[in-house]
């Protein structure tokens, strides 16, 4: 169960990334849209701080390494990369 | 027992465990009635604020049947699927509503409240990561952090501040 629940948040967070990047950050600095990051933005802070607990805690369930865990916090910052991270998981 | 009466029991447990956070914030909305600052934004804000309260209920008792249930698959459940999605809910519509109200996110009851609730969430994940022989010591932890996040929210402990048009200023707004 902790997989597929580490699985969801790292979906999750994956894609308030990818709404930040690819929807928010071009309509505040193409359009001139100032708001557009507040809410998406805030939304991905929440989703990167329960990430993080989540990645915590199943690194210590799976018994991974510090570099397998900083691999899957590296992940977090980079579009895309989370449901890699997530995939090899399940792999 | 057999696997029906257990799922009935923490069924009935999150419940219970429920309504006194579902009266609390029942208790909020009507605090808050004569405190809106524009009629037109009313309806928005009771809506997010409803939502928040919502989310908080999920919250607290994903945490609170993540301590008392007794099968460690019912526990993660409750961390993983009831918990987790609370306290990312809570945030998110929280924020909506602060925004709504031009609350400022530096109010000292908020960074209290953010916290806390994700010291809460942390213990709660990793009380559920195996069975633990001293399960209480955790419990009290996370029950605790909620508890004091739920007082700061609902009381306003600190004071508020009030968004203004240049946002380096805000006003304090005691509770």
């Amino acid at each position: 169960m902790t997989r597929q629940w580490f699985t969801a948040v790292a979906v999750a967070e994956g894609l308030s990334l990818i709404a930040l990047f690819g929807i928010a950050m071009p309509l505040k600095y193409g359009l001139g849209i100032e708001e557009a990051t507040q809410v998406v933005g805030w939304i991905h802070g929440v989703m990167v701080f329960t990430y993080i607990i989540a990645l915590w805690s199943t690194a210590r369930v799976y018994e991974w390494s510090w570099a397998q865990t900083a691999l899957g916090f590296v992940a977090s910052l980079i579009p895309f990369a989370p449901f890699v991270f997530a995939k090899k998981l399940h792999g | 027992m057999g696997p029906n009466t257990t799922r009935m029991s923490w069924w009935k447990r999150c419940a219970s465990h429920s309504a006194a956070t579902a009266l609390a914030g029942c208790i909020d909305l009507l605090a808050i009635r004569d405190r809106l600052p524009h009629q037109g934004v009313v309806l928005d804000i009771i809506t997010l604020r409803f939502l928040k309260w919502i989310a908080l209920f999920l919250l607290v008792s994903g945490t609170l049947s993540a301590f008392t249930s007794s099968r460690l698959e019912d526990r993660q459940r409750a961390a993983y699927w009831m918990a987790t999605p609370g306290f990312v809910l809570t945030w998110v519509f929280g924020y909506q509503a602060a925004e709504k109200m031009g609350i400022s996110l530096g109010s000292p009851w908020i960074s209290v409240t953010m916290l806390s609730s994700l010291s809460a969430l942390a213990v709660t994940v990793w009380s559920v990561e195996r069975d633990r022989a001293m399960r209480w010591i955790p419990a009290v932890v996370a029950i605790g952090a909620l508890a004091i996040g739920t007082g700061a929210m609902t009381y306003k402990i600190g004071g508020t501040k009030i968004k203004t048009a240049d946002t380096e200023h805000t006003i304090e707004v005691t509770p």
